[in-house]
Formats: structure tokens, C-alpha cells, sequence
């Protein structure tokens, strides 16, 4: 996400725009909104239709694979800031880009909370849609 | 349901944080593309 954030300008002009989606309620959305900073249109889908809909699991065997461990234990080795645990830590993300017709252009499910694509590889399918 | 490149993408109506419905087709309409990015827990 902090990637996505510095390059908001570049995405901009892309004619492309950010949203971002939890299944978390509003009141968690806001205070997340307040602590990250960002200032993408934010919906939340308590149900997780949206999550199924677009094949996101959850899975408590991935979210907390040998790799994933590793990341949270060298974030609190470097005194890097935890926002503590809320909601269902199983639930995995995704990324995709859709063009203006409906038509996706980049599907990256996470396979592990780490496994997001590049900021390089979001830029060129934004190239890539049809203007 | 694994979602493919090349393939219409569900539109699906979710909540804005005023309790608005919005399709994310409203949202991937009105540009040239749309980045959807959906959150683990949020934390």
C-alpha cells in the first residue's frame, strides 16, 4: 500500500484511480484511515461478497506461513510501528486492475499476506488498459 | 471463482464509509482503469 501511495501521482495521470476494500466495519476503516494516512475511496464488504466474488480466501495455514512469520518477526525487530491485530487475521487480499469496460487487466489474489505485485507490474497494467 | 485476465471483472455493490451502496463499476467507468486493492485485516 505504501508503495501504491508514493506513486499516487504517477497513477493519476494514468487516468487510473486507487480503491481500496476491507472487510473490517466503517469504524475500523476510519480509525485505519487516520493511522495510515491514506486518502483512497475506501469501501467495506462485512459480508465479503466482493472477497468471494473475486476468489480471495481465507486461510490460516498461509496467512501464517514460515515467510509471513519471518516478516512480522523482522518488523518488530526493527521497531517498525504494529497497529495491533484486529478482525480475522486468515482473510487473504488482492490486487487487480480493471480497464474502463470491465475487463480485468491484472488479477493477483494473495497467495500469502506478503505475495502483492509490484508497484512496476501495477503501472504497466495500467498502461496497458485501453484509454 | 478464480478471476482471469481478459475477463469481466464481478461488480459487486459494497458500502462507502457514509453507508452509501456504490458498484465498483461505478468506480472503473469513469477512468481509463481502476486499481482494486483488497485488505487483509486491518492492522
Amino acid at each position: 500500500m505504501a508503495q501504491v501511495v508514493a506513486h499516487s501521482a504517477e497513477i493519476a495521470a494514468l487516468d487510473s484511480a486507487v480503491i481500496t476494500v476491507s472487510f473490517e466495519s466503517a469504524y475500523w476503516a476510519g480509525v485505519w484511515l487516520r493511522e495510515t494516512g491514506s486518502s483512497f475511496p475506501f469501501l467495506v464488504d462485512p459480508e465479503r461478497a466482493a472477497y468471494r466474488a473475486y476468489g480471495l480466501q481465507a486461510s490460516a495455514l498461509r496467512s501464517w506461513s514460515p515467510r509471513t512469520l519471518w516478516y512480522y518477526l523482522r518488523a518488530a525487530w526493527d521497531g517498525r510501528e504494529q497497529l495491533g491485530k484486529r478482525g480475522d487475521p486468515h482473510q487473504l487480499g488482492g490486487d487487480f486492475v480493471i480497464d474502463r469496460q470491465g475487463i480485468v487487466r491484472l488479477a493477483q489474489p494473495s497467495a500469502d499476506p506478503l505475495d502483492r505485485p509490484s508497484v512496476e507490474q501495477i503501472l504497466a497494467a495500467l498502461r496497458d488498459c485501453p484509454p | 471463482m478464480k478471476i482471469q485476465q481478459n475477463y469481466p471483472a464481478p461488480d459487486v455493490a459494497l458500502t462507502t464509509l457514509t453507508g452509501e451502496s456504490a458498484a465498483l463499476s461505478t468506480f472503473w467507468r469513469e477512468r481509463r482503469a481502476t486499481l482494486v486493492i483488497f485488505l487483509r485485516h486491518l492492522a
